[in-house]
């Protein structure tokens, strides 16, 4: 089974315990992760964090590939088919993972999984 | 000559003369401008001896071939000089309509000497100059100053002034152009005020010869639709620069509590998102620049004291300094103490790491508030910052050591203060951590002005692969290596410094360049062609690039900063081992950090000799 992505629009926190991907977990036929977005995927998409539902023993790569392919805004970072143009960061459960080294780290249920667009950052004082 | 006004205004304040001179096409291509242009002058003139607040001293405002041409990015202007903060290589970099409008007057650059023995500000009009009397702006605020000088002056006119700031020669007072358009690195601020100059006031006039305008037309074209590409910049559309605050939050690249952590939760209340919630943000931009990075803030619940939204919103580095770095995470305090920077005329940063500086000694019992005029300086006090802010720009009290900057206060205070100045050759770190981006950290380390995220390039942009191949960056090294690397990172910085300092002698916008925006080499190259006529590669513009960092390296020296400054506080100083003798050998200086005869000739510098003086 998978779970169809939800979107939580204005807040990042998850209303654990009622979601669909809660019933994923408890049946084991798959994992929902909680992916938190920011600026600028979180406005193209007019949220603050999606809950995505995927296949048992799915991995990050795995992950991103979904996205993409359900959502246009990130293509720039994971298009359809392909390498990406460029790698987004990623913080899973608060830890930094260096892609592309990170794509087949395997996902647990309920995983948080940041995806930050890439920046330079700064002001050019 | 295209692109250029052709002529350099010098200006002695000690005599109140005022000479011009003619700007050489030799000068021109070598340096191009802007910086390069500020360094040909400051290398060959600046003595040894020159005290940074003294007669010697030679401030140079300077623009370079893009201000003023119909191009995005242009409009921005530079100030260099010995820094009062350094002691050595100084030099600010600002946007708005000053740096057309200089050049607009007449001037490439105007050279300032000696010390006015009244206050003056100087006035360009027409390829004319004339210096006024200041007396009855002395001691006013940038907004007051501005307001009675736009007041007096004819239609058209803009303004870069100094704040009380810099009249008491703070050691990190900035030149404040447009009322919030800020040259806020370096303290050259302080050496407007030791001079006795309140102002630069110019109004353009002329219109800046372009050579080539379809060719710069559709060069320009390109430029802007590779923009709506851009992460980056699709971040600051939608935020201004604060938009990155939750990225870097999350990837804890912080500065928080002095640097002590990489992150904090309650950073989310000060990010792009809540600022936007919080505040009236309009958003700004520059002349033909389809970004619009920049916000006036406006608020009708102003907890800390009035907010002049002329003063503009709080950037990102301000919000990482004064926030993060201090542990104060209330969006009211940011607004009012940009607006009380902007208005004393104050760099942000080393405000805000001298203040979190003064914050952790007084976490660790080093300074009390008997030390501190009563104020005790606890992480997270609003009121006890501002309260500070305001002793500093006045140089009151405690706020008399803090004005001297963070390194000077440290050593001053001593006690083991000196670990917990976050600062390079005594400029603060900017809100990057460079255990989080460690090639950047080595530009901290090695960068002329100290520690400065504007030259180099950020690692994550390396990581990302968001990559210039121009700078010989290639793919299969650079795509995925992570941020904390240190494998290559030298070669980057060295690559990546010589093209940041020729986007300084352009001077064209760093957030629209490489490695913030989609500007690259090849890109900046054409349209230089096209501004002057020259036919202009990208490997001439980056040899451009390492001449400008060159002779700043070459200040540097002659100032007695060398090799024992390149280095990082050690508390982010994780990853730097090594990497230094491999910048060194890269840059082709030698082990002490001096460049070699060889390498001078490469560059054609050798007229320059080496830093020991001249």
């Amino acid at each position: 089974m998978v779970v169809p992505e939800r979107t939580v629009r204005g807040g990042a926190s998850m209303e654990k315990g009622r979601s669909e991907p809660g019933r994923a977990s408890a049946s084991g036929e798959g994992l929902a992760v909680t992916v938190e977005l920011f600026a600028p995927l979180s406005d193209r998409l007019g949220a603050s964090s999606l809950e995505v539902g995927l296949a048992a023993g799915a991995t990050v790569g795995d992950l991103l590939r979904r996205l993409a392919a359900n959502y246009p805004a990130f293509r720039p970072f994971w298009p359809a088919i392909g390498e990406p143009a460029y790698y987004p960061f990623l913080v899973v459960n608060g830890s930094s993972l260096s892609l592309p080294a990170g794509l087949d780290r395997g996902l647990k249920h309920g995983d948080r999984v940041g995806i930050v667009p890439p920046i330079a950052g700064g002001s050019r004082r | 000559m295209k692109g250029y006004a052709g002529r350099v205004l010098r200006v002695d304040l000690s005599t109140g003369r005022l000479a011009t001179e003619p700007l050489d096409e030799d000068r021109a291509r070598r340096f191009i401008g802007g910086r390069g242009l500020a360094a040909s002058y400051l290398a060959a003139e600046l003595g040894a001896g020159a005290d940074p607040l003294g007669s010697e001293n030679l401030l140079v405002l300077a623009t370079g071939p893009f201000q003023g041409a119909p191009l995005p990015g242009h409009d921005r202007w530079t100030a260099c000089a010995r820094s009062p903060l350094t002691g050595g290589w100084g030099d600010a970099n600002a946007s708005g309509p000053f740096g057309t409008a200089l050049k607009g007057a007449g001037f490439d650059a105007v050279l300032v000497q000696g010390l006015a023995d009244r206050p003056v500000y100087l006035w360009l009009d027409g390829g004319r100059a004339e210096l006024r009397d200041a007396a009855h702006l002395w001691g006013r605020t940038v907004a007051d100053a501005t307001d009675a000088l736009l007041a007096e002056l004819p239609d058209g006119a803009q303004v870069a002034c100094i704040g009380p700031a810099g009249e008491r020669k703070v050691r990190f007072a900035s030149i404040v152009s447009s009322y919030n358009r800020v040259a806020a690195r370096s303290g050259l601020g302080a050496v407007m005020g030791a001079k006795g100059l309140k102002a630069v006031c110019a109004r353009p006039a002329r219109p800046v010869p372009v050579a080539d305008r379809r060719a710069l037309a559709a060069a320009s074209r390109e430029f802007v639709r590779a923009m709506a590409d851009s992460p980056n910049l699709q971040l600051f559309k939608l935020y201004g620069t604060p938009g990155a605050i939750r990225a870097y939050n999350a990837l804890g690249m912080l500065p928080v509590k002095n640097f002590l952590q990489g992150t904090a939760p309650e950073a989310e209340a000060v990010s792009g998102e809540a600022l936007a919630r919080t505040f009236r943000l309009t958003a700004e931009t520059c002349a033909g620049c389809p970004v619009w990075c920049r916000r006036r803030l406006e608020t009708s619940d102003p907890v800390y004291g009035p907010v002049d939204p002329r003063y503009g919103g709080p950037d990102f580095e301000t919000v990482g300094s004064l926030g993060a770095a201090c542990g104060i995470f209330d969006p009211h305090f940011l607004a009012r103490a940009n607006a009380l920077a902007n208005a004393y005329g104050l760099d942000t940063v080393n405000l805000g790491l001298a203040l979190a500086w003064a914050m952790e000694c007084t976490a660790r019992g080093i300074l009390t508030p008997a030390d501190t005029d009563g104020l005790r300086l606890q992480w997270g006090d609003a009121r006890a910052a501002l309260a500070m802010v305001e002793r500093i720009a006045r140089r009151q009290g405690f706020g008399a050591l803090l004005a001297e900057g963070v390194g000077r206060a440290a050593r001053e205070v001593g006690r083991g203060s000196e670990a917990l100045a976050m600062h390079v050759k005594n400029q603060a770190l900017p809100a990057h951590d460079p255990r989080s981006k460690v090639g950047l950290g080595l530009t901290f380390a090695t960068a002329n002005r100290g520690a400065c995220h504007l030259q180099g390039v950020h690692d994550t942009s390396l990581e990302a692969g968001i990559l210039a191949p121009e700078l010989g960056l290639d793919p299969a090294r650079y795509r995925g290596l992570s941020r904390t690397a240190r494998e290559h990172k030298a070669a980057a910085q060295v690559a990546a410094q010589d093209w940041k300092d020729a986007t300084d002698c352009l001077i064209m916008c760093k957030f629209l360049a490489y490695d913030y925006g989609p500007g690259s080499p090849g890109l900046a190259a054409r349209l230089l062609s096209a501004v002057t006529g020259w036919d202009v590669g990208w490997r001439e513009l980056l040899l451009a690039g390492a001449r400008c960092y060159t002779l700043g390296r070459l200040v540097n020296l002659r100032c007695g900063l060398g090799r024992a400054d390149d280095l990082l506080p050690a508390r982010v100083a994780d990853g730097l081992d090594g990497m230094l003798e491999e910048y060194y050998a890269l840059r082709g200086w030698d082990a002490s950090g001096v460049p070699r005869p060889e390498t001078l000739a490469r560059l054609g510098l050798d007229d320059y000799g080496s830093g020991s003086g001249r």
